[in-house]
């Protein structure tokens, strides 16, 4: 029986290729939506050895229709820096979108472990993808959609192999049981702390400039995925904020996300039309957001932004900004 | 108008033609002219939007249709915004009209047109350059030295600094109509045949009219903005200076930097847009400013003192009194320097 399903699956997985790619491009744009720095998305249709060798380990019956029923045959994840990004993403897929329906109610394997047991935390969807490519089945368009930290998926990748190795072990010596329990709290705690870390130095009183660079560092990703020079930021976004009293400082997160959102439209297509221009190196850096809100604040922000820059900074990138923006000087 | 979102102007396609000088007793030549468009890519694509939109912000005025001349390059425009007009041959239309328009005295250049849109919209702008020469300085070896070498170039035709560059950038308007906005960064030729004779437009507002609005609404921004008399009085001054001076343009953006405290630039700068004046350089014509609105008043005390300063300030500062029985004249302001 295998063997046809083999052979069919072998000539579906070009397809399924197709629906991968479309699951992939959506999680990164989405990704970048929704403000989330730095992400990894990758995606695998399965091998077809690998998934006879799936059907030989279930048992007879398990799948009705495994072609159907497999639903991880295709599988996407996206792996992330911070839980709060995590839990964004997540948010974002549970919503309604163009990309795929889904198909059960997200798996939180925080749920399942409970209170009192450590384990894998990361966040499966079965989804149906709305566009399923010639050739395949509608009823076989199914993926998965993995969402996790860095570190769950590392302690995934770690996991595999030492729970491979411990399956044939009918009794785990104590100490070593415990040092897996430890390397698993060591995971929660290690996103946790990132977490909290992150947050104390973003609410820190004394760094205002670090809700500032938040703030554009969760905008730019929206409109390019280059490198950035979070060092440059840094100097470029503490000789704009010297100029401001620390009251317009407090207020300019919340002011950059208004303005963001209000040219959104404007700020997509320049950085359509200049994804191929380097002649503006601060333009895919966070703080040409900062500049473009500047620019458009009134004569008096604009000559401020002007006298702050040329304080440590050649001008010319300014007023290549500037020209960017529509507001040359 | 007003200026439109300079930051939403992106170009598409760029086709360039030469435009031979036309000697006066010529009558019609072949022009060689460009035939397809020719990629030209993303960094000159967004060089000349930013070049279009620094004169265009600066020096750019609003024009509209003026139906009492060659309607031409409207109506070319017009059909080729609405879809209906191939960019290739609507330039070679241009290139040989504006070629047949030039009476001797314009010299060589090049017609541009940049197919556009501007918040949106389709567009077009119109360049009219002229070739410039200048120096590259480029790396050679000879064997195993390296040195380098300045080669002489003469097809140069934009930099950021190029000065005898005319442009035109239009727009479809309510009903269909055509609107524009056009700079001349040799402000003093502005009434003259790039605008009239070649374009078919005129300023949709003449200078004299610009250079009134200014100076009202300057003076009504000092009345009833400007809480501090010698701020008033210091405005106020600046104000008669530029507007009596011999120069030939005047510059909202540069008054305000020049002559308006701090505190007060964005309210100025707010007004001006309000009321549509140029955000930068205009054409100055006081042809509409009464004499009378731009004469000191003079005043001289019984004591023998003298008051001098715009009318204006004068019936707003200067009153008479009476203290203790005796007529006095109160001057509510106060002295900041002595001479």
């Amino acid at each position: 029986m295998n063997d046809g399903l083999a052979a069919e699956f072998e000539w579906l997985r070009e397809p399924f290729g197709g629906l991968c790619d479309q699951l992939q491009g959506w999680l990164q744009v989405t990704a970048r939506t929704v403000g989330v720095k730095e992400f990894s998305v990758s995606g695998r249709v399965k091998e077809t050895d690998s998934f006879v060798r799936k059907l030989i380990k279930k048992p007879h019956g398990h799948y009705q229709d495994p072609l159907r029923d497999m639903v991880d045959k295709i599988g996407v994840r996206i792996d992330v820096l911070y839980e709060a990004d995590a839990d964004r993403l997540c948010q974002a897929i549970e919503s309604e979108n163009d990309a795929f329906t889904l198909l059960r109610a997200p798996d939180h394997k925080i749920t399942k472990l409970g209170a009192a047991t450590l384990g894998y935390l990361g966040v499966h969807f079965d989804v149906r993808p709305s566009n399923v490519p010639d050739g395949i089945p509608p009823e076989y368009g199914l993926a998965e959609i993995q969402v996790r930290t860095y570190t769950q998926a590392a302690w995934a990748m770690a996991s595999h192999d030492l729970i491979y190795k411990l399956q044939d072990i009918l009794a785990i010596p104590t100490a070593v049981e415990r040092r897996i329990h430890r390397l698993m709290a060591l995971v929660e705690l290690f996103d946790d702390q990132v977490g909290q870390a992150r947050d104390a130095i973003v609410t820190h009183p004394d760094f205002p400039a670090a809700r500032v660079i938040d703030a554009l560092e969760g905008r730019i990703v929206r409109f390019t995925s280059s490198a950035r020079d979070p060092e440059l930021t840094k100097i470029v976004v503490d000789t704009i904020l010297e100029g401001m009293d620390d009251h317009e400082v407090a207020r300019l997160p919340g002011l950059l996300e208004e303005w963001a959102a209000e040219n959104e439209g404007k700020l997509g297509e320049i950085y359509v039309a200049y994804s191929d221009d380097p002649r503006h190196p601060l333009l895919r850096q966070p703080e040409a957001l900062l500049v473009f809100h500047e620019l458009g604040q009134g004569l008096t922000r604009k000559n401020g932004l002007r006298q702050a820059w040329e304080t440590r900074l050649p001008l010319v990138y300014l007023d290549g900004l500037a020209g960017v923006w529509g507001e040359p000087y | 108008m007003g200026t439109p979102d300079m930051g939403r102007f992106f170009v598409s396609d760029i086709i360039v033609h030469e435009i031979p000088k036309r000697y006066a007793a010529e009558d019609d030549r072949d022009l060689e002219l460009s035939e397809f468009v020719v990629d030209v890519g993303d960094v000159v694509r967004n060089f000349f939007k930013e070049r279009i939109t620094t004169t265009i912000t600066r020096y750019g005025v609003d024009v509209t249709v003026d139906e009492g001349r060659d309607q031409r390059v409207p109506d070319w425009v017009r059909k080729h915004l609405n879809g209906g007009a191939d960019l290739v041959e609507m330039s070679q239309d241009m290139a040989r009209h504006l070629f047949k328009s030039q009476d001797g005295v314009q010299p060589e250049g090049l017609l541009v047109l940049v197919d556009s849109t501007l918040e949106g919209e389709p567009a077009l702008a119109i360049l009219k350059l002229q070739k410039e020469e200048g120096a590259r300085v480029q790396r050679t070896a000879r064997g195993s030295q390296s040195s380098l070498n300045v080669e002489h170039l003469r097809e140069l035709i934009l930099g950021q600094k190029t000065r005898v560059f005319k442009a035109g950038l239009f727009t479809l308007g309510h009903g269909g109509s055509v609107v524009g906005w056009v700079s001349d960064e040799q402000v003093k030729e502005f009434a003259n045949f790039f605008l009239h004779q070649f374009l078919g437009c005129e300023l949709a507002k003449q200078p004299a009219q610009t250079t009134r609005e200014f100076f009202v609404i300057t003076r009504e921004f000092i009345n009833e903005e400007v809480a501090e008399p010698e701020q008033k009085a210091m405005i106020y001054e600046a104000l008669q200076v530029e507007v009596r001076s011999s120069k030939d343009t005047l510059s909202t953006s540069e008054f305000i930097a020049t002559h308006v405290p701090d505190e007060y630039h964005d309210t100025l700068e707010q007004i001006y847009a309000d009321r549509h004046l140029p955000s930068g350089e205009f054409t100055k014509d006081t042809s509409r400013i009464k004499p009378s609105e731009l004469k000191s008043r003079r005043g001289r005390t019984r004591k023998g003192l003298t008051i001098t300063g715009d009318s204006n300030l004068f019936d707003e500062l200067v009153s008479e009194d009476e203290r203790n029985g005796e007529r006095v004249t109160v001057i509510r302001d106060r002295i900041i320097t002595y001479s």
